[in-house]
């Protein structure tokens, strides 16, 4: 999600410096041509502006020296006043932002057709209508809030960043009240200048917390240091369990995510690259995180698959990881892994960048939906993603990779659509992807704001 | 967009002399040429003039192009090129194009980002900031971007894992300011 968040942020950063130039492919025969014509003797028109540019800078040069000289000359002969103490650096005042101020709505988990999250701690009651801002209070000095969990409609985690430590507040209620756990710091491990932590939880109870950090320094990503901290308090309390996946992998030097499936049988977690590499790898842990090794759909050779993100579980059993352009389903916890394509292999699709092509639903093994990316085009599949049907040619989809999809049960589904310059587009569908409404949806600030 | 292996027939014919086919071949990548050099050099103006001097320099050097392979990579290569020589030779380019201040009209969330992140550019080396341009604003495989950048494939993923981890730190650096 970050990343699409950074590639959302790059093309809206550079598009607006970055005017059209339809003129170009003229311009350039034009000058092809007479380059072509005059050979030797043409100049580049630009040329003549350089040296325009050359004799205007050669003047300010001139021109600089001399005040400069004239300052020099002022200085020497000038009292030498007494020198002021160095200030102190400022603390960086700077509160961390919610991540909707910065990137809009983003559906994390639809609990039910009512009762959902969305990233940053937007809770909704009322079917996306309004979602309101329930996060716990910023604490001073907290530089983002990350990272986030939610479980169930009461359930939630929603951590906050400081530059050594971070603190996680946990709710049960929705909410409505936060339990503060005491900080935890991640660089007495060693000194690091930054960190990406992953939270998950499989209950109220239990969960995991995996916090990988870089060296002070040169920003040599390999090795990093991990930390994998485990509660059984519902967050209060952490303790380090191990070191990690990542040193379990030579060559994988840092993780995607976390995703543990139950308590006592198998947790996942995937340990891979940023960008496709053939080092994407997916780590079990069969002995509650202290020792991992690579396993199933890993071993699947040279960037294939690439593996961007965690599996997504559909239940104990059957869990799916999405690569670019298919997805890997187990139907056996794990064990065996079976390559299923993604729907729609038109060639004029546009290329997503280096990561999965489209966003999956699924609601039970059998019955599953995928939005490509760029195509407006939305699928349903009844068999476990072996065929697949065309449900919807024209959802709105300007951008590739800004939307995404959650379907709750076989009929009732979210979709978010990031538009190019007015926020998050919110649709719903009541069956089963056929036709969807826009939910012009209000998005509400903290109560006592 | 995905750009096809140039065709067989129209780099023959290129290569014996044909100027239209040659300007068929260049055409589908010009539009991501110039925001390479737009990105890379902040001036319209001078991407415009490095995307012109590029496909000149791509004219002459036709001849090294092997039958079948793909244009994007190598013509991307010549204008990051170019956009290198430019830079190094015209140092006014860096005074006429200075970051635009957020209004005092406090702009929104979205606008800050983006001058955030183009400051965060900004401050990064040439060869970070064209390894970031090309996978995140231009989209581009790494395959492809190793091959524009001159460097082995895992090469150019740890330079863009490294460039995209200063850009996010510098980006958060920048939040942190009044």
């Amino acid at each position: 999600v970050e990343d699409r968040s950074l590639r959302i942020t790059f093309h809206g950063a550079l598009d607006e410096v970055v005017p059209p130039a339809p003129w170009l492919a003229a311009a350039v025969r034009q000058d092809l041509g007479d380059r072509r014509r005059q050979g030797s003797a043409y100049r580049p028109r630009y040329k003549s502006r350089d040296a325009r540019f050359a004799v205007a800078g050669l003047v300010m040069v001139v021109l600089a020296v001399a005040v400069l000289a004239a300052l020099i000359l002022t200085q020497l002969y000038a009292p030498i006043p007494a020198k002021n103490p160095i200030p102190s650096p400022t603390p960086n005042s700077g509160q961390s932002l919610p991540f909707y101020q910065d990137y809009g709505l983003d559906l994390v988990r639809m609990a039910s057709s009512t009762t959902g999250w969305a990233r940053g701690g937007l809770r909704t009651t009322d079917s996306g209508q309004h979602w309101r801002d329930v996060s716990p209070p910023s604490l001073p000095g907290s530089v983002a809030r990350r990272p986030e969990f939610y479980l169930d409609a009461s359930h939630a985690w929603q951590g906050q960043m400081f530059t050594d430590h971070l603190v996680i507040f946990r709710t049960a209620d929705g909410g409505k009240s936060w339990d503060q756990a005491p900080p935890l710091n991640f660089r007495s491990q060693a000194p690091t200048w930054g960190a990406d932590p992953y939270l998950q939880f499989v209950d109220a109870e239990h969960g995991w917390l995996l916090i990988e950090s870089w060296p002070e320094g040169d920003p040599h990503p390999d090795p990093k240091i991990s930390g994998l901290y485990k509660t059984t308090d519902g967050g209060l309390h952490w303790t380090l369990i191990s070191t990690g996946p990542g040193r379990a992998a030579p060559g994988c030097y840092f993780s995607q995510g976390l995703a543990f499936v139950t308590v006592a049988n198998g947790w996942v977690a995937i340990v891979g690259c940023h960008v496709g590499t053939s080092r994407s790898s997916l780590m079990v842990t069969r002995d509650g995180g202290s020792t991992w090794k690579v396993e199933g759909v890993a071993n699947a050779g040279l960037c294939a698959p690439c593996i961007y993100d965690p599996p997504t579980f559909i239940d104990s059993q059957h869990w799916i990881v999405l690569v670019v352009d298919a997805f890997y389903m187990t139907e056996d916890g794990g064990v065996t892994w079976d390559r299923r394509g993604l729907p729609g292999s038109d060639p004029g699709l546009p290329q997503a960048g280096l990561g999965p092509r489209a966003s999956v639903s699924f609601v039970d093994p059998n019955v599953g939906w995928a939005f490509l990316w760029g195509s407006s085009r939305l699928y349903r599949t009844t068999d476990g993603g072996r065929h697949w049907a065309l449900m919807q040619s024209n959802l709105p989809a300007q951008a590739p990779d800004a939307a995404s999809i959650i379907f709750v049960d076989a009929s009732t589904g979210f979709a978010t659509h990031r538009l190019s310059t007015s926020g998050v587009q919110l649709l719903k569908t009541t069956d089963g992807g056929q036709s969807w409404t826009e939910i012009r949806y209000q998005l509400v600030a903290p109560a006592g704001t | 967009m995905a750009v096809q292996p140039a065709s067989i027939a129209l780099v023959q014919a290129a290569k014996q002399g044909d100027d239209s086919a040659f300007e068929l071949l260049l055409e589908p990548v010009l539009g991501q040429a110039y925001r390479l050099a737009c990105a890379m050099l902040r001036d319209h103006e001078a991407a415009e003039d490095v995307v012109q001097e590029a496909a000149f320099k791509a004219w002459r050097k036709l001849s090294r192009v092997r039958e079948g392979s793909d244009m994007r990579p190598w013509f991307l290569g010549i204008v990051a090129n170019e956009c290198r020589t430019v830079r190094r030779s015209r140092w006014w380019s860096v005074v006429l194009s200075g970051e635009p201040e957020a209004t005092s009209e406090s702009p929104d969330e979205t606008a800050i980002a983006n001058i955030e992140l183009r400051r965060a550019l900004k401050a990064m080396d040439e060869s970070k900031r064209l390894v970031l341009v090309l996978h995140w604003y231009l989209d581009l495989p790494i395959d492809e971007i190793a091959v524009i950048t001159g460097i082995s494939r895992r090469g150019a993923e740890t330079r863009l894992w490294r460039a995209t981890q200063e850009l996010k730190r510098r980006m958060e650096g920048h939040r942190g300011r009044p």
